[in-house]
């Protein structure tokens, strides 16, 4: 089966000189949900970004579904920024139009029955929402995509554990086993049991790669705790 | 594609341009009244007060007949900025379209909204100066005059009606060129204010756009200049002509480089850390 997401000999350096990726070459399956994992500047948002057609490659090539980035591959990626791009004076409604305008694959009935399952009201403009409404509301754009890449960047970081619970239920819930979802956290524990596989990513390469079921039965430990001793050599 | 993206924009900036619009509509209503019932009414010395007021409503009335259509000129800018150098430049970016029809979607509809608001400028100036010319014109003075006398100002340059519509023709094409130089300036300097800063990216762009404003008008006028165009074509009504295509060429060509290096940045440069 042909990978969605390939990379050749990644590398990203920033004006300012620092190298967010480092030669990345790594390919990753169809139909699975993926932890991004790694310390702080460890090129994850560099990787998602480069991903989702934001930033440009300073060398070697990366491919969606065979395509290079474009507004082809745009299309059937769903990317989830860190922070919040909706405009401050549009209406949750008109997200919504705006949407369905532009992705051909966005289910406006899901997202409307998301929308009022969280109690958002559909008419009420981004600006007067509180800071976790509005990344609820872009999740639920989001994810009431039916892309073939879903690109989570952080998206349970600065919310209640109970809207973690919602949003990964959510995730999943609206999850097609032929999609995948490459999605970068620092909370480990709260994603591994919904993580089929994760990427261990420092100075922008991947230093470790393998199933999340691998890990408890070949170490008998969480992910969490492997993530922690992993890192913590580097640390020293 | 390029379609949906120039209704979304029109949309999202309509509601404030509309707005802007009817109050400099009002405003340039409200003036004119005003300067009519100055011209109609003869006041006393006690009545200084009320002169003083209708006064202080007639400037404030002009200013914002005038002031508003320019501020639509700002908000363009001010849009383009921030669909493409802040937060929302993530949607911008992630939509299924290339930089090229993103960029012409904001020119598109960049160039309309400037095109409304220079109309606006001439109704509000019809508004507030037919009026007050009839009432301070002597009584035989009418509207036929009047009219007259605009469309005489457009031929009068002229010998035949064939250099009357090609002069007219040349100077409309002429003002819409050297407007969406501006515009495309504007948005070359946006983008490249957003790539060259990591801070104070607006300041950056405002500080290019000026800079090169200045330099490319100079420029411009140098060249203009350097052209002898009466001697060129024999006279001064053909010359007219000629510098108006000329002039409209050289910005025509000029709004096109600016457009091409900005789909460039945009595709290759513009990182959005």
């Amino acid at each position: 089966m042909e990978p969605i997401l390939q990379c050749s000999h990644l590398s990203k350096r920033y004006d300012k000189g620092a190298l967010a990726l480092n030669d990345l070459t790594m390919e990753l399956p169809k139909g699975e949900i993926i932890g991004l994992l790694g310390p702080n500047g460890s090129g994850k948002t560099t990787l998602l970004k480069l991903t989702a057609g934001l930033l440009t490659p300073t060398y070697g090539e990366i491919a969606v579904n065979g395509m290079r980035i474009g507004a082809a591959t745009k299309a059937i990626v769903s990317y989830l920024p860190e922070r919040t791009y909706l405009s401050p004076t549009m209406r949750v409604a008109e997200c919504l139009n705006l949407f369905s305008t532009f992705y051909a694959d966005f289910d406006r009935a899901r997202a409307e029955e998301m929308l009022r399952l969280l109690s958002v009201p559909t008419d009420a403009k981004i600006k007067v929402l509180s800071k976790g409404t509005r990344e609820k509301v872009q999740l639920v754009l989001v994810m009431a995509r039916r892309a073939k890449l879903y690109l989570l960047d952080e998206p349970i970081a600065g919310v209640d554990p109970a809207a973690r619970d919602y949003i990964l239920s959510t995730i999943l819930r609206n999850y097609d086993s032929e999609s995948t979802i490459l999605l970068s956290t620092h909370l480990i524990s709260d994603v591994e049991n919904v993580l089929d596989s994760f990427l261990f990513i420092r100075d922008g390469r991947v230093i470790c790669r393998d199933r999340v079921s691998a890990v408890r039965e070949m170490r008998g430990q969480t992910l969490d705790e492997f993530f922690r001793e992993v890192f913590r050599c580097y640390a020293n | 594609m390029l379609r949906k993206l120039i209704s979304q924009d029109m949309k999202n900036q309509k509601r404030t341009y509309i707005l802007l619009i009817l109050i400099s509509l009002g405003c340039a209503v409200v003036s004119s009244i005003s300067l009519v019932i100055e011209g109609l009414v003869s006041y006393e010395a006690s009545s200084a007060l009320s002169a003083m007021g209708l006064g202080l409503v007639m400037g404030l009335t002009l200013l914002g007949a005038f002031v508003s259509p320019v501020a639509i000129v700002f908000s363009v800018a001010i849009y383009y900025y921030r669909k493409i150098v802040t937060d929302e430049a993530y949607l911008t970016f992630t939509l299924p379209a290339t930089a090229k029809q993103t960029l012409n979607a904001k020119m598109i509809s960049g160039s309309i909204w400037m095109i409304i608001a220079a109309a606006v400028m001439i109704v509000n100036a019809a508004i507030i100066s037919i009026p007050s010319i009839l009432v301070y014109s002597s009584d035989d003075y009418t509207v036929g005059a009047l009219l007259k006398d605009i469309a005489v100002f457009f031929i009068l340059p002229y010998s035949s009606v064939a250099n009357v519509i090609l002069g007219n023709l040349a100077a409309l094409f002429s003002s819409l060129a050297t407007m969406l130089s501006q515009l495309a300036l504007i948005y070359l300097c946006i983008t490249y204010g957003g790539i060259l800063a990591s801070k104070h990216k607006a300041l950056v762009g405002v500080a290019l756009y000026f800079g090169a404003d200045v330099l490319i008008g100079g420029l411009m006028e140098a060249i203009m200049m350097s052209f002898n165009f009466e001697y060129l074509v024999g006279s001064y009504e053909s010359a007219m002509i000629l510098y108006y295509f000329i002039n409209a060429l050289l910005y025509g060509g000029f709004t096109v480089a600016c457009h091409q290096i900005n789909k460039h940045l945009l595709q290759n440069k513009l990182n959005l850390a």
